[in-house]
C-alpha cells in the first residue's frame, strides 16, 4: 500500500489505542464515584448504564468520528491521485458528485463498524457490573475485570513492571526497528502476567477495526471508481513484511480480471481469509495490500494466470518450534563464543523444516570460518564466513548456501548432487527459463535482454565507484558500475537469474552471480539454484520474489524438501 | 594483439558497465575473466581493473570436480 495509506492505518490504530486508556480511566472513575469503592447494588448497576454509555460515546466513538471525518478525505484523495496518473479520460480522474455521495456513504458505514463494537463492549461492561452485584464480587475484582474487558493485558496496573512493559509496547508498536523488543514485551505480558489475560477485549477489536477501516474504505472507493471508469483488471499491490500471509505473497503484483478474482474468492480458502468482498477485505484482517485497477491495453501489465490450487497456501499445520541444530562444534578453530555465534547465524538462516532435514543427515566432516566460501563434496568440507555481509550491508546467507550444497550431495545417495541429476528439477529450470521471452539458439534458450533488464530492476540498483591505481594512488583508472541489491536474499536471487542466463547476468550488470566460466561446467546451474533456494527458504520476502521468477523450480524444490523431511 | 600501457589505461577510463570491462579483459588477455571466489561484484571488478592496468591476467581458481562456490 502507499506510504500515506500505511501511515494513516498505523496512526488511526495508535489514536484508538490511546483513547481506550482514557475510556478505561473514565469508566473506573465513574464506577468508583458512584459506589465509593463498595459493592455495587442492583439499582446502582442499572443507574450506571446510561452514564457508561455517555462515557463510551464521548471518548471512543468521538475519536472514531474525528478519525473518519478528518482523515478519510485524505484516503479518497490518495485514490484520486492514483487515478490521476492513469491514461484514462479526465472525467474519471476528478471528484464527481457521485464520488462525494459514495465517500459519505462509506464514512457512515465505517463509523457503524465502530458503533457496533462500542455497543458490544458496553453490554460486556454493563454485564460485568450487574453480575458483580449478583455474585457479590469484591469491588477491586470487578474493576480489574472491567479494565481487562477494555484493554486486556495492556490495562493500567498497580505492578510497575507491567506498566513499563505496556508503555514500551505502546510507544514502540509502530517502530519497525524495535519490532523484536516489542514482541518480547508482548510475550512477557502474555506469559509472565498470564493471570491478567482476557482474550477478547475492546482494544484487540478496536485497533484492528481502526486499521482495517482505512484499508477497506480505500478498497471500496477504489473499486467504485474503477467500475465507473470501465476498468476491470486489478493488480494486487503493496509490500511484503516478515509475517505476510502466503496468499499475499503469492498474489503480489499479479494482475487479474474482476471475474478471476471473484471466482478465486468463491472457490478457495487460505489461512487468515476473512468473509466479505475480495476487493474490500483482500488478504484478510490487517492485510496491508490493495487491488489497484489497471488495463493490459496500457502495455504495462499482462493478465496473469489464476494461481493454481497448489500455489495457494495449504491449510496451516501447526509446527512446534524446532530446536537449533549445532554445527559450530565442527569448526576447525575458534573460541566457544565463535562456535556459538556460528550456530546462531546458521540457524537464523533456516526454517523449521530445514532444521529437521539438517538434523536427519550426516553433517560435513569439517567446517571452516573463512571468506572463500565453498563446499567440496569429496572431502565433505564446508567453508563459510560468519556474519558475512554483501556490499551495502546486505546480509549474505553464505552458511546456508554452502550447507545447501552439502544437503544436495549428502542426500543423493551417490557422488553427484541430486539437483544435477534429477530430471524433474532440471526440466523445471528449463521450463522457467522458457517462460521468459527469448530465443532458441540450437537448443540453448537465451532470455531476451529486456527481460533481464526487468529482473535486474527488481533486484538491485547501480552504484558508480571510482577506482584508483594501487601503484599510483593519485591516478583515477576508471569509474565502474556495480550493483547494490535491494534486500537480504536478493544477491542469492541475482545468482539464480545468473544461472538462468548462463552467467551473462553477472557479466552484463556486474551483479551477484557465478559468471560465464563457472556456469559452463556440468550441473552448476542446477546446483547453484538449489543452494540459493536453500539459502533463502527462510526469508519470506526474497523467497516470494524468487517464486515469481522460477515458480516451477520452486515447486520441485519444495517437493524435495518434503521428501527429505519424511525420510 | 598486445596493447601498450597507454592504450590499456585509455580503454579502462572509457569502460563503465560490467560487459564493457569484461569485453576489455577478453580483448587484452584473449580469454574470459576466470572463476574467482569473491563475495561481491565490486571486489571482482577491482581485481579485473588491477589486472588490466598491470597487464597481468588473473590466476583463476582451478576447480576440481565436486568443488562448489
Amino acid at each position: 500500500m502507499s506510504r500515506i495509506l500505511e501511515k494513516l492505518a498505523d496512526q488511526h490504530e495508535e489514536r484508538i489505542i490511546n483513547v481506550l486508556y482514557k475510556l478505561e480511566n473514565d469508566v473506573v472513575n465513574e464506577i468508583t464515584r458512584a459506589t465509593k469503592g463498595n459493592l455495587v447494588s442492583q439499582r446502582l448497576a442499572i443507574q450506571l448504564q446510561p452514564r457508561l454509555r455517555t462515557i463510551i460515546e464521548s471518548t471512543f466513538l468521538n475519536e472514531a468520528d474525528l478519525l473518519i471525518n478528518d482523515d478519510y478525505n485524505k484516503i479518497a484523495k490518495e485514490t484520486l491521485d492514483t487515478f490521476g496518473k492513469m491514461p484514462i479520460p479526465a472525467k474519471f480522474k476528478n471528484l464527481t458528485d457521485v464520488d462525494l455521495a459514495t465517500i459519505n456513504a462509506l464514512k457512515t458505514q465505517s463509523f457503524s463498524g465502530f458503533e457496533d463494537i462500542a455497543e458490544r463492549f458496553l453490554k460486556v461492561i454493563n454485564d460485568e457490573v450487574y453480575q458483580s452485584t449478583i455474585a457479590g464480587r469484591p469491588f477491586n475484582d470487578m474493576v480489574s475485570n472491567i479494565k481487562s474487558h477494555i484493554n486486556g493485558v495492556y490495562k493500567a496496573s498497580n505492578v510497575s513492571e507491567i506498566n513499563e512493559l505496556v508503555d514500551f509496547v505502546n510507544e514502540n508498536k509502530f517502530d519497525s526497528a524495535k519490532k523484536a523488543q516489542v514482541e518480547d514485551a508482548v510475550r512477557k505480558l502474555h506469559t509472565q502476567y498470564a493471570s491478567d489475560r482476557a482474550g477478547n477485549n475492546l482494544r484487540r477489536y478496536a485497533s484492528q477495526i481502526a486499521h482495517d477501516s482505512v484499508m477497506q474504505f480505500h478498497g471500496q472507493f477504489t473499486v467504485a471508481k474503477a467500475k465507473a471508469s470501465g476498468l476491470n483488471h486489478f493488480t494486487y499491490t503493496g509490500t511484503l513484511v516478515r509475517d505476510s500471509r502466503e496468499f499475499c505473497q503469492n498474489m503480489l503484483n499479479r494482475t487479474l480480471t474482476e471475474e478471476q478474482i471473484r471466482d478465486m474468492w468463491n472457490t478457495r480458502a487460505w489461512q487468515g481469509k476473512s468473509t466479505g468482498d475480495p476487493f474490500i477485505v483482500r488478504g484478510g484482517y490487517r492485510c496491508r495490500h490493495t487491488w489497484i485497477p489497471t488495463d493490459p491495453a496500457w502495455g504495462e501489465e499482462t493478465v496473469d494466470e489464476l494461481p493454481t490450487e497448489e500455489e495457494l497456501p495449504p491449510p496451516p499445520t501447526p509446527r512446534a518450534t524446532i530446536p537449533d541444530v549445532p554445527i559450530g562444534f565442527l569448526l576447525n578453530k575458534g573460541s566457544d563464543d565463535v562456535k556459538k555465534a556460528f550456530d546462531d547465524d546458521f540457524n537464523s538462516q533456516l526454517t523449521n523444516q530445514q532444521k529437521i532435514i539438517v538434523g536427519k543427515f550426516d553433517k560435513p566432516k569439517t567446517i571452516r570460518n573463512g571468506k572463500d566460501g565453498h563446499y567440496y563434496s569429496p572431502e565433505k568440507r564446508l567453508v563459510a564466513e560468519l556474519d558475512a555481509k554483501h556490499d551495502g550491508g546486505i546480509k549474505s546467507y553464505v552458511i546456508s548456501h554452502e550447507y545447501g550444497h552439502h544437503i544436495d550431495y549428502e542426500t543423493s545417495g551417490r557422488n553427484l548432487a541430486w539437483s544435477a541429476t534429477n530430471k524433474e528439477f532440471k526440466q523445471a529450470i528449463a521450463d522457467d527459463r522458457k517462460a521468459f521471452k527469448g530465443r532458441d539458439y540450437s537448443g540453448k534458450y537465451v532470455i531476451d535482454k529486456k527481460e533481464l533488464d526487468k529482473l535486474y530492476d527488481k533486484l538491485g540498483s547501480m552504484q558508480t565507484i571510482e577506482k584508483y591505481s594501487k601503484v599510483n594512488p593519485e591516478r583515477l583508472l576508471s569509474s565502474y558500475e556495480t550493483t547494490v541489491v535491494k534486500a537480504d536474499g536478493y544477491a542469492e536471487i541475482s545468482d539464480i537469474v545468473d544461472a538462468l542466463a548462463y552467467g551473462k547476468f553477472q557479466r552484463k550488470y556486474n551483479t551477484y552471480g557465478h559468471g560465464i566460466t563457472y556456469y559452463k561446467r556440468f550441473g552448476m546451474e542446477q546446483k547453484e539454484i538449489f543452494a540459493n533456494l536453500f539459502a533463502i527458504r527462510h526469508d519470506k520476502k526474497a523467497y516470494a520474489l524468487a517464486k515469481t521468477i522460477i515458480p516451477k523450480t520452486i515447486k520441485e524444490f519444495e517437493k524435495r524438501l518434503d521428501e527429505l523431511e519424511k525420510q | 594483439m598486445a596493447f601498450t600501457e597507454k592504450e590499456r589505461l585509455e580503454k579502462l577510463s572509457k569502460a563503465k558497465t560490467g560487459d564493457e570491462f569484461n569485453d576489455l579483459y577478453l580483448e587484452v588477455f584473449g580469454e574470459e575473466f576466470p572463476i574467482v571466489n569473491l563475495k561481491n561484484p565490486s571486489e571482482k571488478m577491482e581485481m579485473l581493473i588491477d589486472a588490466i592496468e598491470a597487464n597481468k591476467k588473473v590466476q583463476g581458481l582451478e576447480l576440481p570436480e565436486g568443488y562448489n562456490i
